[in-house]
């Protein structure tokens, strides 16, 4: 479980500095269905008036905080996971800037609890959370909301680049018989689309020498990033669930570097993942050389993807409810030179 | 036998009594409205010259038969655009241009206006006659009702006609930037702003529709117009978001399609609000209206729209693409062109067309309404279709429903577009090739589908043709769809293209008058250098060493333009990547390293990371080889290394990366 703050996101993306981790929650209306789903407590969350820590007369939208408090906080159990995001209450007429001392604060340490609620994010918390977005792009349309959401995006990578070519392996992750290398195939990726306004990519993946197989698979995928904007750590969808995801998400370094004494990722830890990794799902659509039968594989699943910033390395979990779980795929650049060498195309 | 009525009539003309040519005039005059035959029959009978000798010779011509010899000529421009070239021909236009001067009896210059409106209707008059002598600040005066001093109600109504039909031939005379300048200079805007509270509704028409044309593209003239008050004191903008609420759907139009004109000229960005709540609804409540209205809507809507998403996102939201939709599927194509003689259904068409092209132009969401309207087989019959116009709107549809890989892959190869689309390539029309140029750019991409056939059927050849081509917007596309041609495409592929292109093109091409065609040429020559060191060294024989460096030194230290230095730095990047060979070429040069190393401060993040890649690839370390470390000291001596340790705090994530990946291959020595 983490905070994830997109609220500031705006204003740090655009000046690239770390992000900073508000993490307030906006209530909306559709927190009184929330309640009622969540019979977990998965955490306390405080709702309080801000009054000590910021401007209010800036703010006046109700907050909620995570508590750094570890005794106020029960165990966590990885049931339900989920993730703090800004939802702007459709009802204010003005959306309200952050002071500065509010940008800075960060994680608040809980003085005084007006009310303790427990909040569950459930799908239709989510749905919400996207239709919110959009309705916030029409805000800015109406000149009432913040425009910068609107045009927020992710810090580029030249390696997330249409263009770029990786090829590595996937195979099954075995835990129980680290030797075992039955199954294991070669896998080339080329990335074909990227767009960071959307938080959207498109590419091929091609699997070689697959056993028991004699073509080569070469299949169409889409993707998207994990911006907190446009996608959110929660798939949503494709057979996944909030634990589903929260599993696949623990599999990957960047999240096994936070403290998880805490169980809760600190500030410093979300800073740090997001300026060294970028977070992606890629969900294969269609079969392009091949059919699905003649290919002996199946595409009903998708990836969990974790790309390193700093050498282009990607880690994925194929994720697949009737597959043989945590598939690993391992890839990395592909460099037909002596060195990285970037060729481009643009739409008319 | 005797001669004809008509001909007598027109015999009379040469009387010297004027009670016999006004009675000859006024049967004249009677035969001809609306009747087609009759008008073509007196232009028969050389009536015309005989009708322009009133204005000319115009000692002892009564004034009476002047008003009538005027209200007939307009009778004639009113039939047509060849009457209209007759009338030019036989030089009328200045003679009525001079009618209208303020000295003259006030129904002359109302019946010589009159006359001129028609005239301007068509292409063929010389536009530029206006702004000789007094002529433009005449009809400048009579924009104003009162300049004419009308006493009884007969000569008010009369005067307010003159002032709209003064604001129609202001609007069509004013084409051009020069043209918009001229008129506003004679002191239009506060003029046109008060005639839209005139009350009289055709009057009011004519002066948005002037007011359009003198803002359009405009912005200067679009925030003094804004700023325009009335005698009144009303805001002009105002104004006009009243009257696109009136009961005509022509008020409507005109008035959505000023404030349109305004909102691209960028001058009421503060309305954006009202634009989106009430011109763009209007505008598509306007589909639902007949004839010339609902023609025209679609093509303000198109202008409206284009280049901005949120108003295609709005777009999306209204019920403008199944609306348009129906126009392209069932109005009458080229096959049923037997209910539809005159093509009066083309330019709806057309217009239709393109807006859906614009709906999609921009985003995913209106790209996917456009396909699940199912007119994409119309789309590919409409490219043979007879008119040009209908032809280019297809590509532009086309193209904008391309730029989607999902659609690419998809719904466009399954309509089988490819085909049809290169044949567009050859069509009669410059438009049109252009606009399936462009198109094109997308449809050879590595990932479409329809790539292979574009090429099969000899597209590298017809591109190569085109890239020669004297237009820029042509030429430009060519390139463009060359350099998306080789973007990650096969050795072969490369080789093939150059073969027919040539290094020697691309050379000319680099250095192309047009900063646009530089930059995609020199995206090809980047496209080309990679990955292999087996294509950099293609382009090492293609164009011999020397004059690779030359390009890319000179292209380094004059060029002003962000995207160029990019292309340049990736060419300079690519061929870094290649055998000890080529990258001993780039170190030899301290012209290109110290362009590198200046680069790499610029303010564009983009052009400093590209500068940070080509010391990665020269620092890269190939098994340790020896060379590598020699090239590491150089660079280090060259002080790169000093330079990127300072980088370290960049603001920009992936400057800062890279930073990094440096400083650890230059750690390694």
């Amino acid at each position: 479980m983490f905070a994830a703050n997109d609220s500031e996101t705006e204003i740090y993306y655009a000046s690239e500095s770390p992000p900073d981790l508000d993490s307030d929650l906006e209530e909306n209306n559709a927190h009184d269905e929330d309640l009622e789903a969540a019979n977990d407590a998965i955490e306390d969350l405080s709702n309080r008036r801000n009054n000590n820590d910021f401007n209010t007369t800036n703010m006046d939208l109700d907050g909620e905080y995570t508590s750094e408090d570890e005794e106020q906080r029960p165990h966590i159990s990885p049931a339900a996971g989920h993730a703090f995001q800004r939802l702007i209450d459709p009802y204010t007429t003005r959306h309200h800037r952050r002071s500065s001392s509010q940008r800075i604060r960060g994680f608040s340490p809980l003085n005084s609890r007006l009310l303790r609620r427990t909040n569950a994010i459930t799908p239709s918390f989510l749905t919400q959370h996207v239709k919110h977005n959009k309705e916030l792009g029409l805000e800015s349309i109406n000149g009432a909301g913040s425009k910068e959401l609107g045009q927020f995006r992710l810090p580029e990578s030249s390696f997330l680049r249409a263009g770029m070519t990786f090829s590595g392996t996937q195979n099954l992750m075995n835990t129980q018989q680290p030797s075992q290398r039955d199954e294991e195939w070669e896998v080339k990726v080329t990335v074909h689309y990227v767009n960071y306004k959307t938080g959207t990519a498109i590419g091929l993946m091609e699997a070689l020498n697959v056993p028991n197989s004699s073509n080569t698979v070469v299949t169409y995928w889409e993707g998207e990033m994990i911006d907190f904007v446009n996608h959110s750590l929660w798939t949503d969808k494709w057979n996944s669930t909030p634990d589903i995801d929260l599993q696949h998400w623990k599999k990957f370094d960047a999240f096994r570097q936070m403290d998880v004494r805490r169980g809760t990722p600190t500030k410093e830890w979300f800073q740090e993942a997001c300026q060294k990794y970028i977070f992606m799902r890629w969900k294969e659509h269609y079969f392009v050389n091949v059919t699905a039968q003649e290919s002996g594989l199946t595409i009903a699943g998708f990836y969990y993807i974790c790309i390193r910033r700093s050498d282009g390395t990607i880690e994925g979990y194929y994720f697949d409810p009737v597959s043989t779980p945590y598939q690993k795929l391992t890839l990395k650049p592909l460099l037909k030179g002596n060195g990285v060498s970037f060729c481009d195309y643009s739409f008319n | 036998m005797n001669f004809t009525k008509h001909n007598q009539a027109v015999l009379d003309l040469d009387s010297s009594d004027p009670a016999v040519r006004v009675k000859a005039l006024r049967f004249i005059k009677n035969n001809i409205i609306g009747n087609k035959t009759k008008k073509d029959l007196y232009i028969g009978l050389n009536v015309i010259p005989k009708l322009v000798t009133f204005f000319i010779e115009t000692e002892g011509v009564d004034p009476e038969v002047q008003i009538q010899a005027a209200i007939v000529l307009g009778s004639f421009a009113y039939g047509g655009e060849e009457n209209v070239t007759e009338i030019v021909k036989h030089e009328a236009v200045k003679p009525l241009l001079e009618c209208i001067s303020l000295k003259n009896d006030p129904r002359l210059i109302e019946a010589a206006a009159r006359a001129l409106k028609a005239i301007y209707k068509c292409p063929t008059a010389n536009k530029n006659d206006i702004f000789q002598g007094y002529h433009l600040q005449d009809l400048i005066t009579l924009l104003d009702p009162d300049a004419l001093k009308p006493k009884t109600d007969r000569e008010k109504i009369a005067s307010v006609h003159t002032a709209e039909l003064a604001a129609t031939i202001i609007a069509r005379c004013c084409d051009t930037n020069e043209q918009q300048i001229q008129i506003a200079q004679a002191g239009a805007f506060p003029k046109l702003v008060n005639l839209l509270t005139c009350g009289f509704s055709k009057a009011q028409e004519a002066a948005l529709d002037a007011l359009a044309y003198l803002c359009r593209e405009n912005s200067d003239f679009g925030k003094e117009i804004v700023k325009t008050k009335s005698e009144t004191n009303e805001d002009p903008v105002k104004i006009m978001l009243n009257l696109i609420r009136d009961k005509s759907p022509t008020m409507r139009l005109i008035s959505a399609k000023c404030l349109t004109h305004l909102c691209r000229a960028k001058a009421i960005d503060e309305y954006l609000n009202d634009i989106t709540l009430a011109v763009l609804p209007t505008l598509v409540k306007l589909l639902d209206e007949k004839g010339p209205v609902r023609e025209e809507a679609p093509h303000v809507l198109a202008y409206l729209i284009r280049d901005n998403e949120e108003l295609q996102k709005a777009a999306c939201d209204s019920e403008a693409v199944s609306k348009l939709a129906e126009f392209v599927t069932h109005i009458s194509d080229q096959n049923s062109s037997y209910y539809d003689p005159l093509g009066d259904g083309d330019k709806l068409k057309e217009n239709a067309l393109m807006a859906l092209a614009a709906i999609s132009s921009l985003t995913d969401e209106g790209r996917k309404l456009v396909v699940d309207a199912k007119i994409i087989p119309h789309i590919v019959a409409a490219m043979s279709h007879r008119s040009y116009g209908v032809r280019a709107a297809a590509c532009q549809c086309t193209r904008s429903l391309s730029r989607s890989v999902h659609i690419l892959r998809t719904n466009l190869v399954d309509a089988g577009i490819a085909t049809p689309l290169f044949k567009l390539l050859s069509d009669e029309s410059t438009d049109v090739q252009t606009m399936a140029c462009a198109t094109l750019c997308n449809i050879v991409l590595e990932f479409s589908p329809m790539r292979k056939q574009i090429m099969e059927q000899g597209g590298i050849e017809k591109l190569v043709k085109l890239v020669h081509s004297p237009d820029n917007t042509l030429r430009l596309n060519a390139i463009w769809a060359l350099k998306n041609l080789v973007y990650h495409a096969e050795s072969e592929v490369k080789y093939r293209v150059m073969e027919v292109l040539t290094y020697q093109t691309m050379e000319k091409l680099i250095e192309d008058p047009e900063l646009d065609v530089q930059e995609k040429a020199l995206n090809l020559l980047r496209n080309l250098a990679c990955p292999k060191p087996e294509d950099i060294e293609e382009v090492f024989k293609g164009l011999t060493e020397s004059r690779l460096m030359n390009i890319i030194e000179s292209k380094l230290c004059c060029s002003w333009s962000d995207e160029i230095i990019k292309q340049i730095l990736f060419v300079i990047n690519n061929i870094a990547t290649g055998n000890e060979y080529h990258k001993k070429t780039i170190m030899s040069r301290t012209n290109i390293l110290t362009h590198i190393k200046n680069y790499m401060s610029h303010q564009n993040p983009d052009i400093r990371v590209a500068a940070v890649w080509c010391l990665i690839n020269l620092t890269w370390m190939e098994d340790k080889h020896s060379s590598s470390q020699l090239r590491v000291r150089e660079l280090r001596q060259f002080g790169f290394e000093d330079i990127v340790k300072n980088m370290a705090n960049d603001e920009n994530l992936d400057v800062r990366e890279k930073v990094k990946m440096a400083l650890v291959q230059f750690s390694q020595v």
